[in-house]
């Protein structure tokens, strides 16, 4: 399983999941969720903008279990 | 010889009129360069505003019993099918919506604190920098947000420029000039005498700037110039806003039903979601600064001030530049204050909801009161104690699994902040 992880104000989160490694550059991601997640290996980063402001780019963690 | 005299009576009187006035800023000026170590400023901030309240949203169960009663009745004459009677009570009212919840601003009162270096053990020193007639005589003050705070100004109330002016004097010319010719043209002997004389009153006053500013996303500018018997050592204070940059979270309200009253414990009715703005930012230092700098001329008295008129002061100004990073927030001022129930034994755990299949939320709360009154909710007793908690449609989770009213007491759980 994939995890993709935001990082604010120090506190990492996980917003969503998926088997494939599927996050690339650019893709939108609704940022509230808080997903319970298992991350083991650090795969790469992804810069993402949230759903809720299209406008700030953020750099995202992807991990796998 | 009589020309000679005529020559030095002119000169005399030329001077007498144009030299001899108190009026004026200086006997001498001389730029001697650079002294960084004549003035010092500091910066004070003060909170101005709190973020602002969540206002919890109205329905039938925020109503006291009387009240419940009248509005049952009144939308059971309203809406006599059965499916629009239930949704009705089960809906809101007054304040529809809540509005998402900005707490990435903050308000703030900035005291700039400008202060000389007085030496007195140098007052007498030909090389001292420093007399009881010395003033700041300009000065810039800048405050800088690094790119890096996600965090810039977003107004303040230095729009307007201040202009003062001072009354300098009441000047009063008076000239007169006599003219007396005496001599003897071929054979003949002439005299001749005339007078001029003239009045003339003047107010000598001066406009100065007193205050201006500019502000951009990351600079804020202060200016301010003095004059005559205007030091500019003090206060200077500006009322500024700041904005961060956002980050989307979810809060819960949870809407108690009114059965607290009689001895029973509140139950939780609904629990309603309110998007709010944090500050985005990758991290959370301890504090965040600002880089303030000042830039100065200082008007150095190196003689004539024994008296408080300028006219007579030989004066020597010095350019200067002070630079230095000041705390603008620390982590209690700009974190938002959300809370969670959990534990922070073993690493931080926390009560989550889940919506919809994969997704699941924080359960969080605007302010501690909520998230004590859902705890006490939660452990309450007469709950049953082995069933997994749902609000409406809701499950409640911890690490991963739905949790019982048992295990909430079993794993110690209690009210933490979020960050």
């Amino acid at each position: 399983m994939y995890y993709l992880i935001v990082r604010n104000l120090g506190v990492p989160r996980c917003v969503d999941r998926n088997e494939k490694d599927m996050y690339e550059d650019e893709m939108a991601f609704d940022c509230t969720p808080n997903i319970e997640c298992d991350p083991k290996e650090f795969v790469k980063e992804v810069e993402i903008t949230c759903t809720e402001h299209p406008d700030d780019p953020i750099v995202a963690m992807v991990f796998r279990d | 010889m009589r020309k000679f005299t005529f020559l030095i009576t002119g000169s005399l009187l030329l001077f007498a009129i144009t030299g001899c006035t108190t009026v004026k800023r200086f006997k001498t000026a001389d730029y001697k360069g650079a002294d960084n170590s004549l003035v010092d400023v500091e910066l004070f901030n003060t909170r101005l505003s709190g973020e602002p309240v969540v206002v919890q949203e109205k329905n039938l169960w925020t109503l006291s019993a009387n009240a419940q009663t009248r509005m049952v009745q009144i939308l059971d004459e309203r809406y006599p099918d059965n499916e629009q009677f239930l949704g009705a009570v089960s809906g809101s009212f007054g304040a529809n919506e809540v509005k998402v919840q900005e707490l990435t601003r903050k308000d703030l009162r900035m005291v700039f604190t400008i202060s000389k270096n007085r030496d007195y053990s140098k007052l007498n020193d030909a090389l001292g920098r420093f007399s009881p007639a010395d003033r700041i005589e300009y000065l810039r003050l800048s405050l800088e947000i690094p790119d890096s705070y996600n965090l810039r100004f977003h107004e303040w109330n230095r729009y307007v420029t201040e202009y003062g002016e001072i009354d300098i004097a009441d000047v009063s010319f008076s000239r007169s000039l006599e003219l007396s010719l005496d001599g003897i043209p071929g054979s003949t002997d002439m005299g001749s005498e005339t007078a001029l004389s003239r009045n003339e009153k003047q107010v000598v006053s001066k406009r100065y700037l007193k205050l201006n500013g500019s502000i951009s996303d990351h600079l804020a500018v202060i200016e301010s110039e003095g004059t005559r018997e205007v030091d500019l050592t003090g206060n200077v204070i500006a009322d500024v806003s700041m904005i961060f940059d956002g980050f989307p979270e979810m809060v819960v309200i949870p809407v108690f039903s009114d059965s607290g009253v009689g001895g029973e414990a509140a139950e939780v009715a609904a629990l309603k979601f309110v998007d709010v703005v944090v500050p985005a930012m990758d991290d959370a230092p301890d504090t965040l600064y600002a880089i303030l700098t000042l830039e100065y001329i200082y008007r150095h008295v190196q003689s004539g001030w024994k008296t408080f008129a300028e006219w007579d002061d030989k004066v020597e100004y010095y350019q200067g530049y002070v630079s230095k990073k000041v705390p603008l927030f620390l982590k209690k001022d700009y974190l938002p204050r959300l809370f969670c129930i959990g534990t922070d034994q073993g690493g931080k755990s926390a009560l989550k909801f889940r919506k919809s299949p994969g997704k699941e939320y924080l359960l969080q709360f605007r302010d501690h009161l909520d998230a004590s009154r859902f705890l006490e909710w939660l452990r309450n007793p007469a709950r049953m104690q082995a069933d997994p908690v749902f609000i409406g449609s809701s499950k409640l989770l911890y690490k991963g699994d739905p949790i019982t009213p048992g295990e909430v007491v079993e794993n110690q759980l209690k009210v933490l902040p979020v960050y």
